[in-house]
């Protein structure tokens, strides 16, 4: 009988006579087998990347998913310190790129931030300083950049000084925009809860124009946050400053308003053009916009159009005023227009003009700026600054609309205000604090963004989208009552529950759940879960069962 | 005491399985194999035994349903057919790389395309190299026989054992057949008692990663195994003598002793050949028979014993290599390779998808075979 020893046994060792684990399943290593390695990556969701504040969205409705209000507002405030106001004047586009919306519609992100906004108005929620108190810094113009700014560096621990022309604080959230859009009472208690605690002090009506020299001698700092305040009224025949529609907002926002009747016809097509025809419409008149271009190329942000249009609005599409006659009532001259899109001008068809009768003319045709800080500002407007928001004058910032950089948004400007916060604090401590205009990824995310391609929809089923309790058409019109109320907690619950967290791991554990060779841990107290490359043999269905694209895979040696 | 019942090829295959006590059976039907299948459920509906029954969708689930088993260290069975084996073919290598004592009953039945369900060795000799033992049967006893010695055999040497039988002409025809008693049964056939198996209270994992210098270590295993089996085969067989006064050896012969010329076959075309053999004797010419019963492991020894001894070997094969000859004449042909007195050796194959092979036909081959002159060696269609 011939020896039957197989090598190894004849060197003394002895393996199983099949592919078995001597002792645990632990010994089979599967992992060189590999050679792709998932990894794991938070990325920035779509709705974050958008964001006009950069807002880590995705981390704000997890905290909000679990009851955590607080801590979400924590969050909230790293971007911007007034979630109430901007929770309903924000043109959200968060919500125009939110991936949920082919899946029952867009989460109300919006609403969200305004839930919070109010949380902290009804709980007096106050924002708190750091500390400790150093430096001394003037602000001029209490708008929303100027907020921003005074917040964000009271926070830091530094004095703060708002110079504002007029009696209250707020801008154009104040003056501006209508109280059926934004309370002013809501406006009120949420400056009071950012600023009660904060050392910050605002000089009413004190309006600084070229003394801001005088003030670069006094503070340590000066930052210009004035806004565009005036409207630009075209320079055509029978035209006037009486006609600005911000005026018009302003008196009625002052409580100066008067009932108005007949009709108004107001020239322009962004928000403040439909602020005012819909103002008109709840002093009494009958409001037209007309508009020179066509109406998908209004910049006014679509609710306000959709609102507007609902509660009756006319709108005229495509012509231009070339001359305004007052017989009593007024009598505008209009020419016909072709328009192609937002950025070309439109083109006058001749011999088009036709005339119109109405009794109130108001201009929504855009701001502008007074010449007022002569050295750093350029002849046409703004103020030249650089991209951390400095002037010429290394002691002296600017931010929001007053700039060359006008953001022409609420929340952009409080984006500036908070990016010039950090500016100065980097100027008169020479460090350099970067200037994230996200808000740094709280799980460190890289700006690799996700696309509903990449979300495995798999996991989600179609729920649809709250919707939020309006006064009815009829009822608006009687008053500037605010028209929309505040989710509530159970909608607001659902909304966060619709939330795919896009790139923003929830500690679903799919990936360890589905992980064939039981690769995947999770580290409670680090909240982390992690690979065992010994034994990942790169099949990848981690990376492919993660619903919402927090993982990846690179090419790898086993 | 042994009792006696007039079986078919397959009602003997599920009297054995019974007889064992095969634990868990997967089950799936196809012609000619079915009634095998319905004749265990039958056995256990009346509780001749208690196996565990899984009906499944498919022969690969089937094989994967007592692969799965086999591991806890049971007993299992299942029983197929053509392309039923060939579905089950992965699984194949599976249960012998995992070396689990499974014993399958193939019936034979060619393979379609066109279809068919008549009788001929391409289903199983298609399995040749996954690492099973192979037996090719003759007889409603040499089936009941075998499965009872390829239980033992797998269990001793850890290899699954295929036992083959002929469609119709076996599986279907009834035969007296001596069935032992249990006491027989259980001197020959004690319970397994499995070396490793699948348990909860000892995690580890079978068929897992094999680096390479244990993968061919482990098929080096495999392989000497085999050479064991052939071994164990042959102890098993005296037992069996002992026991029951029958023997079917590894590779058997029929008036070979003296014989110049042999006719080289397997399965039932064996039984039809010895009234030929005996009516040629009686006319003078020197014809003898050899019978391949166990094809893997391939009796190397058992077949240069026999052929050595002749001066020409006339294979008939049921099966067809494509671009080749018949399977067993290649094997026995590489058997014999650079033997001394090795013969003159041509090559027949016959009775495909079930053409009758009739004791004419074979008389025909013979006399073809003994007068044809040889130029090397010689390969027909019959």
């Amino acid at each position: 009988m011939k020896n039957l020893k197989t090598p190894l046994q004849q060197s003394g060792i002895n393996v199983p006579i099949s592919g078995q684990s001597l002792k645990t399943t632990a010994e089979n290593k599967t992992g060189i087998w590999r050679n792709v390695e998932p990894f794991y990556l938070d990325r920035i969701s779509p709705c974050a990347q958008v964001c006009l504040s950069g807002h880590d969205i995705p981390v704000i409705i997890e905290l909000v998913y679990e009851n955590k209000f607080e801590e979400a507002l924590k969050i909230l405030r790293l971007a911007n310190p007034l979630p109430a106001s901007t929770g309903r004047v924000c043109p959200a586009p968060c919500e125009s790129s939110c991936l949920r919306k082919s899946l029952g519609g867009s989460v109300s992100i919006k609403q969200i931030e305004r839930f919070l906004g109010d949380f902290a108005i009804e709980n007096r929620i106050f924002c708190l300083s750091k500390g400790p108190h150093r430096g001394r810094i003037a602000i001029i113009g209490a708008g929303p950049a100027g907020i921003s700014a005074a917040y964000f560096l009271a926070i830091k621990g530094y004095f703060v000084t708002v110079f504002e022309e007029k009696k209250k604080a707020g801008g154009l959230l104040r003056y501006g925009i209508p109280s059926f859009r934004l309370p002013k009472r809501i406006l009120d208690r949420e400056l009071e809860i950012v600023f009660k605690q904060l050392p910050v002090e605002f000089i009413y009506e004190k309006r600084i124009t070229k003394d801001y020299e005088k003030l670069l001698r006094q503070f340590d700092s000066v930052i210009i946050t004035c806004g565009k305040s005036i409207s630009q009224i075209p320079d055509i025949p029978g035209a006037g400053e009486k006609m600005s529609g911000l005026t018009f907002l302003e008196q009625i926002n002052n409580g100066d308003s008067q009932p108005l009747s007949g009709s108004v016809a107001v020239i322009g097509g962004g928000s403040t053009a439909f602020d005012c025809a819909r103002s008109a419409l709840r002093l009494g008149c009958d409001s037209t916009i007309y508009y020179r271009r066509s109406k998908k190329e209004m910049p006014a942000f679509e609710h306000d159009i959709t609102e507007g249009l609902e509660e009756g609005i006319q709108i005229v599409e495509n012509v231009i005023p070339i001359q305004i006659d007052k017989n009593g009532d007024y009598k505008i001259t209009f020419a016909k227009t072709t328009s192609k899109d937002r950025k070309s001008a439109v083109k006058i068809i001749p011999n088009s003009e036709f005339a119109v009768t109405t009794d109130h003319i108001l201009f929504a045709t855009g701001e502008k700026q007074e010449h007022l800080f002569n050295k750093v500002q350029k002849e046409t407007g703004g103020i030249d600054v650089s991209q951390t928001y400095r002037t010429s004058d290394p002691k002296l910032f600017a931010a929001g609309d007053v700039t060359v950089m006008a953001p022409g948004t609420v929340a952009g400007a409080i984006l500036q205000g908070r990016l010039t916060a950090t500016s100065v604090h980097n100027y008169l401590n020479k460090t350099t604090e970067p200037h994230p205009a996200k808000i740094p990824h709280l799980r460190g995310a890289k700006d690799d963004g996700t696309t509903i391609e990449k979300i495995n929809l798999n996991y989600f089923q179609e729920l649809r989208r709250s919707a939020q309790k309006a006064t009815d058409i009829k009822s608006r019109l009687k008053n500037f009552d605010e028209i929309s109320s505040t989710l509530n907690e159970n909608s607001v619950a659902w909304e966060v529950k619709r939330c795919f967290s896009c790139g923003t791991c929830v500690y679903c554990s799919n990936c360890m759940n589905y992980c064939p060779d039981n690769a995947i841990s999770f580290d409670s107290s680090k909240k982390r879960f992690s690979v065992n490359l010994d034994y990942c043999k790169g099949c990848l269905i981690c990376v492919k069962e993660c619903p919402r694209h927090c993982m990846g895979s690179k090419y790898a040696a086993a | 005491m042994p009792r006696h019942e007039l079986l078919t090829g397959n009602e003997a295959v599920a009297h054995a399985v019974a007889m064992a006590k095969a634990d868990v059976i997967g089950i799936y039907p196809i012609t000619p194999q079915t009634t095998i299948i319905e004749e265990i459920c039958n056995l256990a509906a009346n509780k001749t035994f208690s196996p565990k029954i899984v009906h499944v969708e498919s022969e690969h689930s089937a094989m994967a349903t007592i692969i799965g088993a086999a591991f806890t260290g049971v007993r299992t069975f299942t029983a197929t057919s053509s392309q039923g084996l060939a579905l089950m073919h992965e699984l194949l290598h599976w249960a012998a790389g995992g070396r689990l004592p499974i014993v399958l009953a193939n019936v034979n039945r060619a393979m379609a395309p066109g279809w068919s369900i008549w009788t001929d060795q391409n289903d199983s000799l298609s399995q040749r190299d996954t690492g099973w033992m192979q037996f090719y049967c003759e007889s409603a006893q040499e089936v009941l026989d075998t499965i009872f010695l390829a239980y033992r055999v797998s269990e001793q040497v850890l290899i699954p054992s295929m036992v083959v039988l002929d469609a119709f002409v076996l599986s279907h025809t009834s035969e007296p057949v001596e069935i032992p008693d249990n006491e027989t049964i259980n001197k020959f056939l004690p319970n397994f008692t499995p070396s490793f198996k699948l348990d909860i209270d000892n995690p580890c994992s079978f068929g897992a990663l094999l680096r390479p210098q244990f993968y061919q270590e482990v098929r080096h295993k495999l392989n000497d195994a085999m050479s064991e089996a052939l071994i164990k085969i042959n102890e098993s067989d005296k037992l069996w003598k002992q026991l029951t006064g029958r023997e079917w050896g590894i590779v058997t012969e029929y008036r070979a002793d003296d014989a110049d010329y042999l006719f080289v076959t397997s399965a039932t075309t064996a039984s039809t050949a010895k009234p030929v053999i005996d009516k040629l004797r009686k006319e003078g010419l020197k014809i003898g028979l050899i019978k391949i019963r166990v094809f893997r492991p391939f009796p190397f020894e058992q077949v240069k014993k026999y052929l050595t001894k002749c001066k020409r070997a006339i294979i008939f094969d049921r099966n067809i290599s494509y671009g080749h000859h018949g399977i067993f004449a290649q094997e026995i042909k590489s058997a014999l390779y650079g033997v001394k007195n090795s013969p003159e050796i041509l090559c027949y194959t016959g009775g495909l998808g079930g053409k009758d092979i009739t004791p004419q036909l074979i008389e025909e081959t013979i006399i073809k075979g003994t007068k044809t002159k040889l130029n090397g060696s010689l390969f027909e269609w019959i």
